[in-house]
């Protein structure tokens, strides 16, 4: 280490995880010299993202029982005679039953390659316009099963906008000639709305491009791999966050595109916005009136108690039986919009969540959610960006041995890092992974189940290729977890080309590959040899794969951990609900117990703030090369970049 | 709003501490230089706009926060950069032995196609050179990057590096719209842009 640490401090943060970096940024916000350390070498703890050889080396620390024991043995004579320690944990115990598959076939990589299926990147010029040209032109094969195969070769789309490659040249002949059966396969395909077969897809390709392990071990970097998986609501207390703090202006997001739903074995669209709906072809006119005339009145339900108190003892499901709403409608409201339990959720609970999602709609785009660009993982970094520019100083890999307690007061004093040096300061925020097993023996902790899969292709093709999905599985038992699923696409750049990232989530009831793994045999295809069924190879295949339980220590009254000094501050990992408001309100409230005078992350006064909103209102510069490899989306995003600095004010008031 | 300029650059200081990243921000933005008032707290990043081939270029110069001192850059700070000045001091050998370091560093987690540029700082204290300039000059040959020496004391080059970095930039940047016209498309959200009105649900989708 090139530097000493200074040995005085206000505020020492151990571990850079979401709530954490949160309090150090605010308090060095309010001008609290703030240390922020983590043990770990990377920033964010269990709300990180990995590269893929990241991940890799993350997974093979997890498996690896064996206990780091560099005790140094020093630091005791540190400790005065009227002081106590609390000694912190050596090793992170918050992920378990870590198992990675991998089913790319990689002695065939080479050959793949040779052929020309390498995935080039796709050109960045396909517009809308262009692309929907060249969706009126594809084949589209008139006998069911030679559509079937071509939804596996979905991937070939990629390479089909590009006229250099000598074997695309080959299928666009394919294509033209195919063109007759056009009108007749689109009619058909329109009476199976909301099947996954409506998905236009491309064709042709007779070798499909295939990824394999080694190219996604090449292509490593451009995975950004969430250990959470999570979405941020768009009007969610991250949001307001964020846009408060401005620590916004570090961050990019995407919309997420769709809401999907899994029904009678398949994947549909569920339309949620008022576009969505009027614009649906899987809904009838009835149906669509239905639809309407419920979510109007969720958006406003506290005015119509009289529509809903007769049900409030019973479940959101069984209120929603008694509405005008179709089996399918029901469906939809209950686990894509409300997203919660059939068995479980009042109806008021219900209302309330559908109400937060109709009112997360529109503001950024046509689902309520958005997902960080790089990933969830660069959230806290953010926060800790903020911190650090506020005075702040970082060190990771950077162990903390104990706490030191005075006996007398009872107050922390001071901590002793693993250079045996004492650092003092008045408050200190630790994360619950630190804790020690003494501290935490009486302490309960829930689980979450979670699997990654970097798959070939989307679980439902549509126009785009890049689109951000989220799908909710409901229980196959009911009374168990739904699955929360988030399909990530490369332009948000969690991973490479032609490839998606498929993030499964839930509670755990077991292992989370007994919690997960019936969910992902139901939508992906796991069979590495070729000669598999029709029916498995519409489903997208699943290239790798990891499954993995992770702590859930959020909701965690502080008395139930053993003798805490009152000036520890406990901080939980992830929790396991799709938002980030957990984390920020703990962050909050921590934030205020320690200084009840102070404003929780106020703008920055620096007038250098208000030329920089000028800046924000670029994209047609900014967004060009920030992320080349955008594809063009047709969604509604880019529309309003004009006005931004002038509602934002309106936005902090808000 | 009018807008003010043509392009926005971000650019990024990357390099040991005390090599004077931060004095070359501020010389370069407010044409000072004062080595006691200047620390690095507060500052996010300084703004200039230059002229460029009758272009008005916003030039967005993000500092490190002080997060060089430990090695704890976040990965957020390199995201979007288009353009990074990897500084050294040239009266301190070690930090130019770890120009290559921080260029791993930004292989790692910058934009493969960022435009880089090295900088010794510090070269009007001529008598308490440890790095020649002839070594400066070599290594950024091997990496096929622009160089200078630098003073932002004396006000020396600063300008120079900071338009040689935008030029270059610049250059890409035409060559790729030449490439593909319709690139800007898409682009991702800045949560800044508060587009909604208040019943979200209706309006959202009333154009």
């Amino acid at each position: 280490m090139a530097d000493n640490l200074p040995s005085e401090f206000d505020v020492v943060v151990i571990g850079t995880g979401l709530p954490e970096s949160i309090i150090a940024a605010a308090c060095a916000r309010s001008g609290q010299r703030v240390l922020h350390v983590d043990s770990r070498n990377y920033y964010g703890g269990n709300w990180a993202s990995f590269s893929f050889s990241g991940l890799l080396s993350w997974i093979k620390e997890n498996q690896q029982k064996t206990d780091i024991c560099d005790e140094c043995e020093d630091w005791t004579k540190l400790i005065l005679e009227n002081e106590e320690v609390i000694s912190l944990s050596k090793k992170d115990k918050t992920i378990q039953h870590v198992e990675d598959f991998c089913f790319g076939d990689q002695d065939s990589a080479e050959d793949v390659e040779e052929a020309g299926a390498l995935p080039k990147l796709p050109v960045f010029g396909a517009s809308g316009a262009e692309e929907a040209a060249q969706e009126s032109e594809k084949e589209c094969p008139p006998s069911e099963s030679a559509l079937l195969e071509a939804e596996s070769q979905e991937p070939a789309k990629a390479t089909g906008t590009e006229p250099a490659a000598a074997a695309e040249g080959k299928d666009a002949e394919i294509t033209s000639e195919n063109e007759s059966s056009h009108s007749m396969a689109l009619g058909e395909s329109t009476l199976e709305l909301g099947k996954t077969e409506v998905a236009p897809s491309e064709i042709s390709a007779q070798e499909p491009k295939k990824i394999t392990y080694s190219q996604i071990v090449r292509e490593g970097r451009r995975f950004n791999i969430d250990l959470v998986s999570k979405l941020l609501y768009s009007r969610g207390l991250l949001i307001d966050l964020l846009i408060k703090s401005n620590v916004s202006r570090y961050a990019e997001f995407k919309n997420a595109t769709r809401i999907l739903a899994f029904r009678e074995g398949k994947i549909e669209q569920v339309p949620c916005s008022r576009a969505d709906v009027f614009n649906s072809r899987q809904l009838t006119m009835v149906e669509k009136r239905m639809l309407m005339k419920f979510l109007t009145f969720c958006l406003d339900y506290e005015q119509h108690p009289d529509e809903y108190q007769d049900y409030e003892s019973s479940t959101f499901a069984q209120f929603l039986r008694t509405q005008k709403l179709t089996p399918s409608l029901q469906h939809f409201i209950l686990h894509s919009i409300a997203m919660v339990s059939e068995t479980d959720c009042s109806t008021l609970e219900g209302l309330q969540a559908t109400k937060k999602f109709l009112q997360c709609l529109g503001r950024y785009g046509n689902t309520p959610f958005l997902f960080p660009l790089y990933g969830q993982g660069e959230i806290p970094q953010c926060f800790c960006r903020m911190c650090a520019v506020f005075g702040g100083i970082y060190c990771l890999r950077h162990s903390v041995q104990c706490l030191v307690v005075d006996t007398e007061s009872g107050r922390c004093k001071a901590i002793v890092d693993h250079f045996g040096q004492r650092i003092s300061a008045n408050y200190f925020i630790v994360e619950d992974s630190y804790l020690s097993e003494n501290v935490c023996r009486n302490v309960c902790y829930r689980q979450i189940s979670r699997a990654v899969l970097i798959t070939d292709q989307s679980v439902l093709n549509t126009d785009s290729e890049q689109q951000v999905s989220i799908l909710t599985v409901p229980p196959v038992d009911l009374g168990r977890p739904a699955v929360c699923i988030i399909e990530l696409c490369s332009s948000t750049m969690t991973c490479m080309k032609d490839t998606y990232l498929v993030h499964l989530t839930c509670p755990s009831t077991k292992t989370a590959r007994e919690d997960l793994e019936p969910v992902v045999q139901k939508l992906f295809n796991l069979n590495t040899e070729k000669e598999t069924e029709n029916e498995e190879l519409e489903k997208p295949r699943v290239l790798w794969a990891v499954y993995f339980n992770m702590r859930d220590s959020s909701g965690i009254d502080k008395s139930s951990y053993d003798g805490l000094p009152s000036n520890v501050y406990v901080c939980s990992g992830p929790d396991s609900a799709l938002g980030n408001d957990c984390a920020v309100k703990q962050a909050e409230t921590i934030f205020q117990e320690m200084f009840p005078a102070e404003e929780f992350c106020p703008p920055p006064p620096n007038p250098e703030d208000i030329i920089y909103d000028e800046d924000e209102i670029a994209p047609e510069e900014s967004g060009f090369d920030n992320s080349p490899e955008t594809k063009p989306e047709p969604s509604s995003e880019e529309s309003s970049s004009g006005d931004s600095s002038a509602v934002k004010k309106e936005d902090n008031e808000e | 709003m009018a807008k003010t300029y043509d392009y926005l650059f971000k650019l990024l200081l990357i390099g040991d501490s005390g090599v004077g990243k931060t004095c070359l921000l501020f010389r370069f933005s407010e044409d000072a230089f004062n080595t006691t008032f200047i620390s690095t707290i507060g500052i996010d990043f300084k703004i200039r706009t230059i002229e460029l081939d009758g272009k008005k270029i916003k030039l967005q110069i993000w500092d490190t926060a002080g997060q060089e001192r430990f090695r704890t850059i976040t990965t957020a700070y390199y995201r979007g950069a288009m353009g990074i000045m990897l500084v050294y001091d040239i009266t301190n050998e070690k930090s130019f032995d770890n120009i290559k370091n921080w260029i791993r560093n930004i292989e790692e987690h910058a934009s493969s196609d960022v435009e880089r540029m090295i900088l010794g700082n510090k070269c009007d204290m001529n008598e308490k050179r440890q790095v020649s300039k002839e070594k400066g000059e070599k290594l950024a040959i091997d990496y096929g990057i622009k160089f200078l020496e630098t003073s932002a004391k004396s006000s020396i080059n600063v300008e120079e590096a900071f338009f040689t970095l935008a030029r270059d930039i610049m250059t890409k940047l035409n060559r790729k719209m030449n490439d593909n016209s319709s690139s800007g498309a898409g682009g991702p959200v800045k949560i800044t842009e508060n587009r909604s009105k208040k019943s979200s649900f209706f309006r959202c989708t009333l154009l």
